[in-house]
């Protein structure tokens, strides 16, 4: 019997998605990845890859007609795959169609790595990244309705992708999903890279002989310098830099008071019970 | 007995007892042109012994295509040259229009064998430009900022290559904008008359441009349009050598349902053949519509300084 092809490599906007996929392609491929050049970037859910692969016009259907669709983009991908696992970055909630599919349905699944990251210090970075302010963005990690891509139409090349707010994302994915789920935090993979690089590697069924390398191959110095030396593909314009600090913590300076209590008042059950506070 | 409707279609002439407000005129009597054939019909809900099958679309062993939209309709293709249509209950002419000039569309002339680029065209100065690119690069938004500046549509988003004359010739296709508001706004073309839903309570919106006929344009260039990120700044250079024209998704319109057709090769040398043929430039806009003026003056500029090949 075939195995599932997918493991869904899966976070919230800004909790370290990117340097998780870089450490597992420098852990398979035994070399230093390079970050313009990844062999896991994957887009998302590219518009282009979802024409192509159904043969349709994703931009004359309806949001409903493509949200029906979306599982079947990821059967007709691992049908071009041969069985081969693939690993995929996801930005959305887990979520069933109006029509009650699973979006990232099981019997395509091995499993999801759920990588989850203090809300303040994503405030902070995401804020950053999309160039808005921070109260901004503590609004829409509390708002259940936000969406990232295509959401009301819009000349972009990523589809809808539904995100909710932070509590309801990680819990869509580690209490809801019917499916395997390796839970990894930000900051453990900081404090301790090369333990928790080879246990994700584990769960997704990869040997993790080279997890010493992987962590050390993708070190913040080591793609930070890359991003200064070529820049990065990925940074969008409205962002200085994409790999920004690479550390845990810097709410504490940056956040106000008001600010990082509102971040604990909207999201502190989901907060109590990861560690954060 | 209904009335018949006759469109220019692609290099065909398509007869429908449907009327469509964004296909040009049929070609003068004395211009020969194979027909296509829309027959309002019932089509069956799905086809035998199926080899490949989406959401939305399937292919038979015999290459018929059945198209399935569940709101507007089931197509059946056959042959390229015939298209039975089953509209449902509460379809649109807008929805319907939609679908048959693209999703269908893509069917009948890969049935065809005919050589569709992914690529609005406009004709400049008695020639035509081709826009090509995957979805959401902008390839309509710069084909109407053109309009709007004094080029003619040829075709949106899907433009036919004709390769057997001396030189490859676009021919008219489908010619309405379809555009995003964002883009509307930004072309410059907003005032140029009504735009419509392209299905109802779709963002995307239509409007027709200059529906008389014209004769196959001569292509003189491929602006293979990108976008501007962080390593790549806005400008445009020529491609050269057979790296230009790949990957070929960006080029030829729904190459994967030209592989379950049994197009896929000969797709492949068309392309190749018109690679050596045609200049092809890679077109990186500004990553913000806001910038269209500059697009625009980099496209002009790229084609003035272009030479044509032989």
């Amino acid at each position: 019997m075939t195995r599932s092809p997918y493991v869904w490599l899966v976070s919230y906007p800004r909790s370290g998605n990117t340097w998780l996929r870089l450490a597992l392609e420098a852990l398979i491929e035994g070399a230093s990845p390079r970050i313009n050049r990844q062999r896991l970037s994957t887009p998302v859910t590219n518009r282009g890859e979802f024409d192509e692969l159904l043969c349709v016009e994703s931009s004359e259907l309806t949001d409903a007609e493509i949200e029906e669709a979306r599982p079947e983009l990821y059967r007709a991908l691992a049908n071009n795959r041969s069985g081969c696992l693939i690993l995929r970055k996801v930005h959305d909630r887990y979520w069933r169609t109006s029509g009650g599919q699973a979006v990232f349905p099981c019997d395509i699944s091995r499993g999801a790595v759920y990588l989850v990251r203090d809300p303040r210090d994503i405030a902070i970075s995401l804020a950053d990244f999309w160039g808005k302010s921070i109260d901004w963005t503590i609004d829409f990690m509390a708002d259940p309705n936000t969406a990232i891509g295509r959401p009301g139409g819009g000349m972009i090349d990523q589809l809808k992708q539904p995100l909710g707010a932070w509590s309801d994302h990680v819990t869509s994915w580690i209490d809801n999903a019917p499916l395997p789920i390796h839970l990894l935090r930000y900051e453990d993979m900081l404090a301790e890279p090369s333990r928790r690089i080879a246990e994700a590697a584990r769960f997704a069924g990869l040997n993790d002989g080279g997890s010493e390398f992987a962590a050390m191959a993708t070190n913040f110095g080591a793609l930070r310098r890359q991003e200064d030396a070529e820049g990065f593909v990925e940074r969008p314009s409205t962002a200085q830099r994409f790999f920004r600090q690479g550390k845990s913590g810097a709410w504490r300076q940056l956040l106000t008071s008001t600010q990082s209590r509102r971040i604990e008042r909207d999201h502190g059950a989901m907060m109590r019970r990861l560690g954060y506070a | 007995m209904t009335e018949l409707h006759r469109y220019s279609f692609f290099g065909t002439v398509l007869r429908t007892p449907l009327a469509l407000d964004v296909l040009p005129a049929p070609p003068p009597a004395d211009i020969a042109a194979d027909q296509v054939t829309l027959t309002l019909d019932d089509v069956p809900q799905e086809l035998p012994n199926v080899v490949w099958s989406s959401p939305f679309l399937s292919v038979g062993p015999d290459h018929r295509v059945l198209v399935d939209v569940a709101a507007v309709g089931r197509f059946l293709v056959s042959d390229g040259r015939e298209i039975r249509f089953s509209p449902a209950s509460d379809a649109t002419p807008a929805a319907v229009q939609s679908i048959l000039l693209s999703i269908v569309a893509g069917a009948v002339l890969h049935q065809r064998g005919a050589f569709p680029l992914h690529a609005s065209c406009v004709e400049m100065d008695g020639s035509a430009i081709a826009i090509a690119g995957p979805a959401a690069r902008g390839k309509s938004t710069l084909a109407a900022a053109l309009v709007a500046r004094g080029a003619r549509l040829i075709s949106d988003d899907i433009s036919v290559v004709q390769t057997g004359t001396d030189a490859p010739c676009v021919v008219q296709g489908a010619l309405g904008m379809r555009l995003w508001p964002d883009a509307i706004d930004s072309a410059g073309v907003a005032p140029c008359g009504e735009w419509t839903p392209v299905r109802p309570g779709h963002a995307k919106h239509v409007h027709a441009a200059n529906l008389s006929w014209m004769a196959p344009a001569p292509l003189r260039a491929i602006l293979r349009l990108e976008v501007e990120n962080a390593i790549s700044p806005p400008g445009w250079r020529l491609l050269h050598g057979p790296a230009s024209a790949a990957p070929m998704q960006n080029f030829i319109y729904r190459i994967n349902l030209s592989r379950h057709l049994g197009r896929f090769e000969s797709l492949c040398l068309n392309l190749m053949g018109l690679a050596d043929h045609v200049p092809i430039i890679e077109l990186r806009r500004p990553n913000d519509l806001g910038a269209l003026e500059t697009t625009v003056s980099m496209a002009r500029d790229a084609i003035a300084n272009v030479r044509p090949m032989r």
